[in-house]
């Protein structure tokens, strides 16, 4: 697990198995100027999350010990953290099908609700990112509706 | 009570409305009677032999059926390809042999009843294509999903370097450099393996004895197993008889298994972990199994066992072609895979290999 600071608000937690693919998206992400962290281990990922409490989660699907699917559920069934959008980052299916039908036969619970994105790899960077900035643009929106404020610095 | 009307009818008429071929052949193999549908299937057959009439030949099978009836009186049924006067191509059909026996014993004709099978035959034929056109879909989807996953990897070291450079990061640039290396290798190993599938190898068939290969890889990880704390135990049925088997390419296969199943056992964090290899012997069937208490599979991961390059294992453990590989290797054997699996509490791989669908031995140990 790993903290990088960069000067601006947001922060992002990347869970991926593979370190290169981690290294790539926090690059990519504090070259936007996140905040990220990361952890390779998804057994981890639950305790680093709440260690953070990050804006936004990235997650990639087949990972060994457990795989995205697995914690996605455990983490949307958390009290505190059920609500951070959760963006997947996956060769495992077409960005097409994956929402509308995939993930569903995945996790028939409907009171799991489908996850906000899923990005297909290998990624198209400027893609994921206003991907990424919507999802915490829409945050920020219920937040301040709501009169909470997120993880600001 | 069925009326005598209508057992006259099948009497007399029986013979001639039923959709089956019918013919009455002597022991020269001559018809000495056929019905409607005969003749409307294969032509004129007045004093002709069946095999002229059924298969255009001037002299009896090699493999007859009917004398086979003559001579030993019994009812049998038999897949054969003749040419229907109808149809005027090859036709498959499924032909019966049904004994006239006399009273001393002595079978005096052989009726033969026919029912053409050529329309299962093409279906048969069409899903065997398209099974292959799938399993080759299947290959293409998986090799596009393994190049996309080293692209991402490519397109990452290529993105971090280039960040390094620009905030003049000699560690990110390394950190990238490091990551092209890796991908660099990883799409030379990929295509390695995928040759080396691709190409396969003419099965050695040698009549062995199942336990023994078995045994070897037990052996062969006895010690991985007992490092990571799991053990790794045999049940070897010592009635098993021998089988013709390619016992490199067995050995390979198990060996699969095995290391995948103290691999799932790693993943686990129960404080007991076993693998089991089991052989045994069941309604004409070899049967290896390799059953682990390990993690077991959730339904993401067992959906795309078979597929090439699907790996939990991370980059540095799996290419995602081993069980793939053990497939191949069980098929070339006539045999086929099939798995169990819950998640948390562990699977069962199973390879099945009936022993009238194996290849024949090289040569005899």
């Amino acid at each position: 697990m790993s903290e990088q600071t960069t000067t601006t608000s947001r922060k992002i937690l990347v869970i991926d198995d593979e370190p290169s693919i981690i290294a790539y998206l926090t690059t990519v992400l504090e070259d936007e100027g996140y905040v990220t962290c990361s952890t390779s281990d998804p057994l981890a990922a639950l305790d680093v999350a709440q260690q953070h409490r990050p804006d936004l989660i990235t997650l990639d699907i087949m990972m060994p010990k457990r795989s995205g699917i697995a914690f996605y559920q455990i983490l949307k069934r958390d009290a505190e953290l059920g609500a951070v959008p959760v963006v997947f980052v996956s060769a495992f299916a077409r960005a097409s099908d994956f929402r509308s039908t995939v993930f569903r036969k995945m996790v028939p619970d409907e009171t799991i609700p489908a996850p906000e994105a899923y990005v297909e790899k290998p990624i198209d960077v400027a893609s994921f990112l206003r991907t990424v900035a919507s999802l915490i643009d829409a945050g920020d929106s219920v937040a301040a509706s709501s009169g909470r404020r997120g993880n600001a610095p | 009570m069925i009326s005598s009307r209508i057992k006259n009818w099948i009497r007399t008429e029986l013979f001639d409305q039923v959709p089956t071929c019918i013919c009455v052949i002597d022991r020269d193999y001559r018809i000495v009677e056929a019905n409607r549908a005969f003749s409307e299937t294969f032509g004129a057959w007045h004093d002709q032999p069946c095999y002229t009439v059924y298969k255009n030949r001037t002299t009896r099978c090699e493999e007859c059926a009917a004398a086979e009836t003559f001579c030993d009186g019994k009812t049998r049924a038999r897949q054969e390809i003749g040419v229907a006067a109808s149809e005027g191509k090859p036709t498959h059909y499924l032909v019966q042999m049904v004994p006239l026996i006399r009273g001393d014993g002595e079978v005096r004709y052989v009726i033969e009843m026919s029912t053409s099978i050529s329309e299962i035959k093409r279906l048969q034929q069409e899903k065997l294509t398209a099974e292959r056109l799938a399993a080759v879909g299947q290959t293409v989807a998986g090799l596009a999903h393994g190049i996309k996953n080293i692209i991402m990897g490519l397109e990452g070291g290529m993105y971090v370097v280039g960040s390094g450079i620009r905030r003049s990061d000699n560690e990110k640039i390394r950190q990238g450099w490091e990551i092209l290396e890796e991908n660099i290798d990883r799409i030379s190993s990929f295509a390695k393996e995928f040759l080396e599938f691709a190409k396969g190898r003419v099965p050695q068939v040698t009549l062995a004895d199942p336990n023994r290969v078995a045994q070897q890889v037990v052996e062969l990880f006895r010690h991985t197993a007992q490092c990571s704390g799991i053990e790794l135990r045999s049940q070897l049925d010592k009635q098993i008889a021998k089988a013709p088997l390619d016992e490199q390419e067995i050995h390979t296969a198990l060996a699969n298994l095995t290391s995948n199943a103290i691999d799932a056992c790693e993943m686990s964090d129960k404080s007991e972990r076993h693998v089991t290899l089991i052989t045994r012997e069941e309604n004409g069937k070899l049967i290896y199994e390799v059953i682990d208490d390990g993690c077991g599979m959730d339904y993401d991961v067992k959906q795309k066992v078979f597929t090439n390059f699907f790996s939990t294992k991370g980059l540095r453990k799996g290419t995602g072609l081993g069980l793939l590989t053990t497939r191949k290797i069980v098929q070339e054997h006539g045999g086929t895979v099939s798995f169990e699996s819950t998640k948390g509490s562990g699977s069962v791989f199973r390879l099945e290999f009936p022993r009238d669908r194996f290849p024949s031995p090289t040569e005899e140990n």
